[in-house]
């Protein structure tokens, strides 16, 4: 029996919703089967991006808001590995969100878990990008001034193939949102809401208990004529926030070719010999010939 | 009418010089952006990323279009395909190249002056985490967007300072296109020996300009690809990828062979967030242990680029372009002005190279400064290594290479007239 989590020292508050998101996903890994060393957790900066320390499969801590890039690295160069993000609120969709949108152009098969808790809690509680406008969670000197993104809209318009939301206190709904996700082939983002009991007194676990209900699972682009009509019908119950708050799968399309196979339409061998397994030296010596490109240079 | 032009004037010309016809075959016209992508490929390389930007981006464009390049795998003839992406922004672009390097590649990024701005920070990540990355440092006249087609050395502290915080970094400059050829492949060995950013500056007026070259000069046969500590550890068990068990270079197992932890925070032996006292005096000197290293074991002739009469009073100290012009004024300094001189072009600022400098400059009784730039920035490197100051200033920062006729003239002025400083303007 792998054991999924690490034995490091967890420093989150109490009842984080981060606790929610970490169990899914290793329950999740597990479910699967995930071989540990082929399977990469890439991070940003903040409470959530610490979770790569707590699952015990590779882990990539990088900078703030630039763990997709990061993953996209790692991911190209060998597309045998499960490269899966988690990242903040304030990582994705403020500091990163040019990344966000661009993962979207790319659809690279990779998985995006977005904590999503309205605050940076790392720098004690500021609005992040998903607050909305006119709330003054507990740390905020005045009401917040700047309306709120949509993730689940972003990706949408951006290109995702397949775009979810999730509520990391129901881990088990989780779980099962995340391992679709990670099958998933093309860029899959998972909006996880999360309450965070130190700063975000507003949408605390009460509040969104009260207002989050299942989506059916009618879902999925059947035929690629139907797409434009299924993106649409997600994208209108993407603003459903207010009494009701849909969670579940919003979008799936599967007729999107993904960034390798776009790779390996100029690129045949790429899937079967990827940068990763390339043999670039032996004995010392380089194996790549450049006299072809040397020629074309002759004068 | 321009071919009768060219065939009456190569008549006429004939006689005068005596010129034979080249040998086909054997020479070649690169410029410094190709001299640098076919360097890459002929290293090894796996991963570029790039965002457009003058004068980098003609490197990535070769590449992405001769992505799928030859190879001889145990005799066989084959190909490997590298992969070049276009990215958002040089942000993404030098975090892809540090993620596939995570996974065992060889990769790198091409910049130029406002795009390495934007690396700053990732840089820094890679140095804490001891990753190896290649950036390929077009530099061209700054600051801002300043002269964007235009060339200049004005960056160079800003590449050998780059970052925040201290952590090795290895930064060389090339002098011509040849060079330029040899130092990628130099600069991805570099990487993987030492586990950390390589920086390596290419001036505009060398990348976009042409050298024809004898193919022998771009002969990579005796080059070694140097992997370092990369090893493949058995699928899942795990190691620690900063042990400090064997000196300051750690084995590095690519993500996908085995499981390990990097992370931007300070880190224990496992890679977790670590912020205990003594972990952290030790991981640090770990890391700043491998510019040590490297300074020794760089050979000295990779560092400096050494030419002119050794026994000459006056030393002359430049890097990057200048080269080209102070080696074609050499003879003619010596023979029609009577100035002999040592020519030292260094090639390496991080590790500075300060004792081997320091041997060659100690009894000279000039040193004349020569630099594309306003502060003289080597020079600073000089006073602050060696504890030997420049005597002689010869500057140009319009944007344009220095010419043999003005750099003469200048040479001229400062040992014949003393003139301390002095400032380049030629070009249109």
């Amino acid at each position: 029996m792998v054991n999924y989590r690490t034995a490091e020292y967890i420093d989150w508050c109490p009842s984080c919703g981060d606790f929610g998101i970490v169990s899914s996903e290793t329950m999740a890994l597990a479910d699967l089967g995930i071989d540990r060393s082929k399977a990469v957790v890439v991070s940003g900066i903040g409470c959530s991006s610490k979770i790569p320390h707590y699952i015990n499969v590779s882990g990539v801590h990088t900078m703030h808001g630039r763990a997709i890039p990061f993953a996209s690295g790692i991911k190209l160069v060998n597309p045998d590995l499960k490269v899966i993000v988690n990242s903040g609120d304030g990582d994705l969709l403020g500091i990163g969100v040019g990344h966000l949108v661009s993962a979207g152009r790319r659809n690279l098969d990779i998985t995006i878990l977005l904590h999503n808790n309205g605050v940076y809690g790392l720098t004690k509680g500021q609005a992040s990008p998903t607050l909305h406008r006119g709330l003054q969670t507990k740390s905020l000197p005045t009401k917040n001034i700047n309306d709120s993104l949509d993730p689940l809209a972003i990706a949408l318009t951006a290109g995702y193939t397949f775009v979810a939301r999730a509520y990391a206190y129901d881990a088990m709904f989780t779980k099962e949102i995340i391992k679709k996700a990670i099958m998933h082939k093309g860029t899959s983002l998972v909006d996880i809401l999360q309450p965070c009991p130190t700063y975000n007194n507003i949408n605390t676990k009460e509040w969104y208990e009260k207002r989050i209900y299942k989506l059916d699972e009618d879902y999925e682009v059947k035929a690629p004529e139907e797409a434009s009509e299924r993106m649409s019908k997600a994208l209108i119950k993407s603003f459903e926030w207010g009494d009701r708050i849909p969670i579940g799968i919003f979008y799936e399309n599967n007729f999107i070719p993904e960034y390798g196979q776009r790779i390996a339409e100029h690129s045949p061998a790429y899937f079967s010999d990827y940068p990763a397994k390339q043999v670039i030296e032996q004995n010392g010596k380089s194996t790549t010939d450049i006299s072809r490109l040397l020629e074309k240079l002759g004068v | 009418m321009n071919m009768l032009a060219a065939e009456k004037a190569s008549l006429l010309v004939k006689p005068v010089f005596n010129l034979k016809p080249i040998k086909k075959q054997e020479m070649v016209q690169i410029d410094g952006n190709t001299a640098a992508a076919i360097g890459k490929i002929a290293g090894g390389i796996g991963f570029q990323s790039y965002y457009p930007i003058t004068p980098a981006s003609d490197e990535s464009v070769y590449l992405e279009a001769n992505q799928i390049v030859d190879t001889v795998v145990d005799g066989a003839k084959s190909s490997r395909p590298v992969v070049v992406v276009q990215t958002e922004d040089e942000i993404s672009a030098i975090g892809m190249a540090i993620g596939a390097g995570l996974a065992g590649v060889r990769s790198a990024t091409a910049t130029s002056g406002p795009g390495f701005a934007l690396m700053a920070e990732a840089l820094s990540w890679a140095g804490q985490t001891e990753s190896p990355v290649v950036v390929t440092y077009y530099v061209r006249g700054s600051p801002s967007t300043g002269l964007p087609t235009r060339s200049g050395q004005s960056d160079l502290k800003f590449a050998a300072n780059v970052g925040h915080g201290e952590f090795p970094k290895i930064v060389l400059a090339s002098g011509d296109h040849a060079e330029v050829f040899h130092d990628a492949i130099l600069a991805f060995n570099l990487a993987e020996a030492y586990q950390t950013p390589v920086i390596h500056l290419i001036e505009k007026s060398i990348a976009n300009t042409y050298s024809t070259l004898d193919k022998a000069e771009l002969d990579y046969s005796k080059a070694k690809i140097e992997r370092g500590a990369l090893v493949r550890m058995d699928p899942g068990k795990d190691y620690n990828r900063y042990s400090l068990e064997n000196g300051p270079v750690s084995p590095r197992s690519p993500l996908g062979s085995s499981v390990a932890w990097y992370s931007g925070d300070e880190h224990s032996e496992s890679g977790h967030i670590s912020e205990n006292p003594t972990n952290r005096t030790a991981m640090y000197e770990k890391r700043m242990k491998k510019l040590d290293l490297a300074a020794k074991e760089i050979p000295q002739d990779e560092k400096l680029n050494v030419f002119g009469d050794s026994g000459a009073e006056n030393a002359v100290i430049t890097f990057g372009s200048p080269k080209g012009a102070l080696k074609d004024i050499l003879e003619d300094l010596l023979s029609e002005d009577k100035i002999k001189l040592q020519v030292v072009q260094v090639r390496f600022f991080s590790p500075f190279p300060a004792e081997e400098l320091a041997k060659i400059l100690q009894n000279k009784k000039r040193v004349i400064d020569v630099e594309n730039n306003y502060t003289a920035q080597l020079g600073s490197f000089v006073s602050e290594h060696l504890h030997i100051t420049p005597t002689h200033f010869i500057l140009k920062w319009n944007g344009r290479q220095m010419n043999t006729d003005e750099l003469r003239d200048a040479i001229k002025r400062a040992v014949g007239n003393d003139e301390k400083r002095i400032v380049l303007n030629s070009g249109m």
